[in-house]
């Protein structure tokens, strides 16, 4: 059967009685989701019964269809319309709030599937300069979000560390004298930072983000040093020294550093060791996202890369480790994805992620600013560019307004073709209402922003991890531990809403 | 003298599969092709199905979209799925599409409609329902059917040991000295 | 490729035409009836097998464009709704705000100039020369990279 799954075969079916639904057949089980963000885990038999309009009013499925707005003339049409309100919040937002700057394009390290298309370190005519940082500055703050994170990326930002402090106070300066929200984040590869550096970040409320892929033998295969020779050491010893300082000062308990992985094929059999040092590091969060192939990746991709299928495969295996950790109490470290899914699912809300929206985060949510000024939808359009292909340019720091880039075709193409609605598979997709696609993706995979989704690699792992994640909602041992992860993560927002505006704030 | 005017329902129904002929597809040893009445089945249907087996089929159509399309399916790995297995899922898929058309179909204006009221709802031109008028959570969702099946085991249980303990204090008390107003009201009007 | 009107329209042969551009050339001629469509590989050494695949990708690509067409016209109002809304919300409105009056001020610009002056000194005092621009990264990548 096709990937939106089939109704069995003789299924009597009256669609008059139903209310706009989409449904998926789970092997076993159904699922029914609207575009509103309800959903309904059934046995088949009950759903077969739906389907018939078999389902008498007098029963407790009737009252679970009907609160859902499941039966056509039970509808309540301001709550639903409430829920999707609160769900697709972002629809609202005046702009932007991520901010991604990326400071120069030189890196010491050679990592095999480099999205950022690095340059080595002598090519100093890919630093940012302090005009041009100021100029990046000055537009971020044009931008009308009353919230702005800047995240400086590279190449590694540490090796232009002049312009990373220059952004940093002049930023803060900016947002005290205008009152708004500031945080500030910095992605870097551990292996340049120095006691004073982390001072410095200490002191100007920068949080602090590495790439760990895992243990030293994979780290190191994925991400050598230019010239070889091991860099997992360094990245270990940073986080644990950063861990140390803020076990060391009550002040410093939201500055603890965060690590994301890289998924490549080496990984694939190293799911569980992966998590394992995550755990001894004392990391709350491990992010198990697939590899793209844009940029440098899509040309390494026959040497680092894999089929959809096999990653949505490691993904379960991984995460079912992690549950089984924390059913047992060795440790209560919690999947990324999964939170940001259960997020949506669960509570109804939108978490932040860009990739999952409808329409998604492109310049709505988020703009990169490469070293030279120009602006990019999104990091991956900017290492479009790198390929020599400017589709995803939306103007730049010297030259453009923020009026300029919102109205730019490229930012109107990628919000029509991102849109859930104007897709043929997912508008009847059971995911629909939780999902999203990424234009730059399909761009450079199926030369198309809109692209093709039965054979985008896209559509078969997200459909593959929310299979994944929907199955562990039904079963109640890992469902309790989902439940607790959500309510561990609505402490943490709760925790950096309480920050007023103007004062600096960390990334949590 | 004025007719009453007939009312009519026009929402389209998903007909059951057995009242339409399955057609019938023409298989060789590369392709198979299956020709399709539009009106019957819906041009939306037929190429939603169409859509679909992209993933696995070269897909090619000829024909007239208002009339008959004749649907060819030619695997892009012939080693790894057969014309006829090609044929049968598009068949499969086709009458799911019929519903979900039909589904999508019925329910557009409303669908149209809550996506309106979501933005006036957003913008403050009409206000959000009241908290408390929202739907309970109920609980039942996130219960195993082997959850429900125990649980309804216990309530029989509990059930059968009320009714124990009832038929004891008979027993014990069979002029129902101890038994308060109430119980006894109740026991009357019960008889 | 013989293409009936009755099924298939110029726009979706044009953007089918584009999307495979990168793997073939497409001369179009038409009839009154149908359009007709020559496909040339650009790989020089493609047989018979890969000419047989490249024209089933071009006929995928003529009905994902066609059903994109026919799903988006049907849900048309409500992805209008959500476009149109999301872009005027994220413009913010007609006119730019003006800047705060607090960046006016002579301390203000001061510390700004201050914060420039120093950085430039550091950049000068610590940052390897600057060298010219040396171009473009990375070359265009080639067709067969294996995605």
């Amino acid at each position: 059967m096709s990937r939106l799954t089939t109704l069995a075969k003789g299924v009597a079916v009256d669609t008059g009685a139903l209310a706009a639904f989409n449904f998926r057949d789970m092997g076993g089980w159904h699922l029914l989701t609207n575009d509103w963000g309800q959903f309904l885990m059934m046995s088949t038999e009950d759903f077969n019964r739906f389907m018939s309009g078999k389902v008498e009013s007098s029963e407790p499925l009737y009252r679970e269809l009907e609160t859902r707005g499941f039966i056509k003339a039970r509808l309540d049409f301001p709550q639903l319309a409430a829920n999707y309100v609160k769900k697709n919040s972002f629809q609202w937002f005046p702009g932007p709030s991520l901010h991604m700057i990326v400071v120069t394009l030189r890196c010491n390290q050679k990592c095999q599937y480099c999205h950022s298309s690095v340059v080595d370190p002598s090519r100093t005519d890919t630093d940012m300069d302090i005009a041009t940082a100021k100029k990046t500055v000055d537009f971020i703050f044009s931008t009308p979000n009353p919230t702005i994170c800047i995240e400086f990326q590279g190449g590694e930002p540490l090796l232009n560390w002049p312009v990373v402090k220059f952004i940093t106070e002049y930023a803060q300066a900016k947002a005290k004298a205008g009152n708004r929200k500031l945080l500030m984040a910095l992605v870097c590869n551990f292996t340049l930072m120095t006691e004073d550096k982390l001072d410095y970040l200490f002191d100007h409320h920068v949080s602090i983000c590495t790439s760990l892929d895992g243990p030293a033998e994979l780290h190191n295969k994925n991400r050598p040093f230019l010239g070889g020779g091991e860099a997992q050491q360094k990245v270990v010893h940073w986080l644990e020294r950063i861990q140390e300082r803020c076990a060391a000062d009550e002040k410093k308990k939201y500055y603890l550093p965060g690590a994301l992985m890289t998924t490549t094929r080496f990984s694939m059999d190293y799911g569980p060791e992966i998590v394992d040092l995550y755990v001894k590091l004392g990391l709350e969060q491990i992010f198990l996202r697939p590899l793209s192939p844009i940029g440098y990746a899509k040309r390494v991709w026959k040497d680092v890369g894999y089929e959809a299928e096999e990653f949505v495969k490691f993904y379960e295996k991984t995460l079912d480790y992690i549950i089984d950790l924390n059913v047992s109490g060795k440790s209560g470290i919690m999947e990324r994805m999964a939170l940001i899914l259960l997020s949506k699912i669960v509570k109804g809300e939108d978490p932040g992620f860009m990739d999952l929206r409808s329409p998604a985060g492109a310049v709505l949510g988020c703009l990169a600013y490469n070293y030279n000024g120009e602006i990019f939808v999104s990091d991956e359009g900017r290492m479009v560019d790198h390929q020599g292909d400017p589709l995803f340019r939306v103007g730049d720091v010297s030259r453009s307004d923020w009026a300029s880039v919102i109205d730019h075709p490229t930012t109107r193409a990628c919000v029509s073709a991102s849109t859930l609605d104007n897709q043929p598979m997912c508008h009847q997709c059971a995911f629909k209402p939780y999902c999203g696609v990424e234009p730059v993706f399909h761009y450079e995979t199926q030369k198309s922003v809109f692209g093709q989704m039965p054979t985008s690699g896209w559509c078969v792992s997200h459909m593959g991890i929310f299979d994944v994640i929907f199955r562990k909602l039904r079963d109640p041992r890992a469902r309790k531990v989902l439940d607790k992860w959500l309510e561990r993560d609505q402490c943490r927002w709760q925790e950096s809403d309480a920050v007023p505006a103007g004062m600096p704030e960390v990334v949590l | 003298m004025k007719t009453k005017k007939k009312t009519t329902n026009n929402a389209p129904r998903a007909v059951a599969p057995q009242l339409l002929a399955a057609p019938v597809p023409k298989l060789s040893s590369s392709e198979a092709s299956v020709s399709l009445d539009i009106k019957a089945h819906g041009l939306e249907p037929v190429l939603g199905a169409a859509y679909l087996m992209m993933d696995k089929a070269f897909v090619s159509l000829s024909g007239d979209r208002t009339k008959t399309i004749v649907v060819g399916l030619r695997a892009k790995d012939p080693k790894a799925v057969k014309p006829k297995a090609l044929a049968a899922e598009f068949l499969a898929d086709l009458e799911t599409q019929k519903v979900r058309w039909a589904v999508a179909k019925n329910n557009l204006p409303i669908r149209e409609f809550i996506a309106e009221q979501a933005v006036l709802i957003a913008n403050g031109t009409i206000p959000a329902p009241s908290p408390a008028a929202a739907a309970p959570e109920p609980a039942a969702e996130q219960l195993t059917d082997d959850q429900r099946a125990e649980i309804e085991k216990l309530i029989s249980e509990v059930e059968a040991e009320i009714k124990t303990m009832n038929d004891k204090k008979i027993a014990t008390d069979p002029k129902g000295v101890k038994a308060s107003w109430e119980e006894k009201q109740e026991q009357e009007h019960k008889a | 490729m013989i293409l009936s009107k009755k099924i298939y329209s110029m726009d979706a042969v044009r953007i089918s035409a584009q999307v495979l551009s990168s793997k073939v050339n497409v001369y179009l001629d038409e009839t009154k009836t149908a359009f007709e469509v020559t496909l040339e590989a650009k790989r020089k050494d493609a047989g018979p097998e890969q000419l047989a695949a490249l024209e089933g990708e071009f006929g995928n690509e003529l009905l994902n464009q066609e059903y994109r067409f026919i799903v988006g016209r049907f849900n048309s109002k409500i992805s209008a709704l959500i476009v149109t809304q999301t872009l005027m919300a994220a413009r913010g409105g007609e006119t730019p705000a003006a800047a705060p009056a607090a960046e006016s001020t002579p301390e203000f610009k001061k510390l700004v100039a201050d914060l420039m002056k120093n950085a430039e000194a550091e950049v000068a005092r610590t940052m390897p020369r600057k060298i010219p621009h040396q171009g473009t990264p990375l070359p265009p990548i080639k067709e067969d990279a294996g995605v």
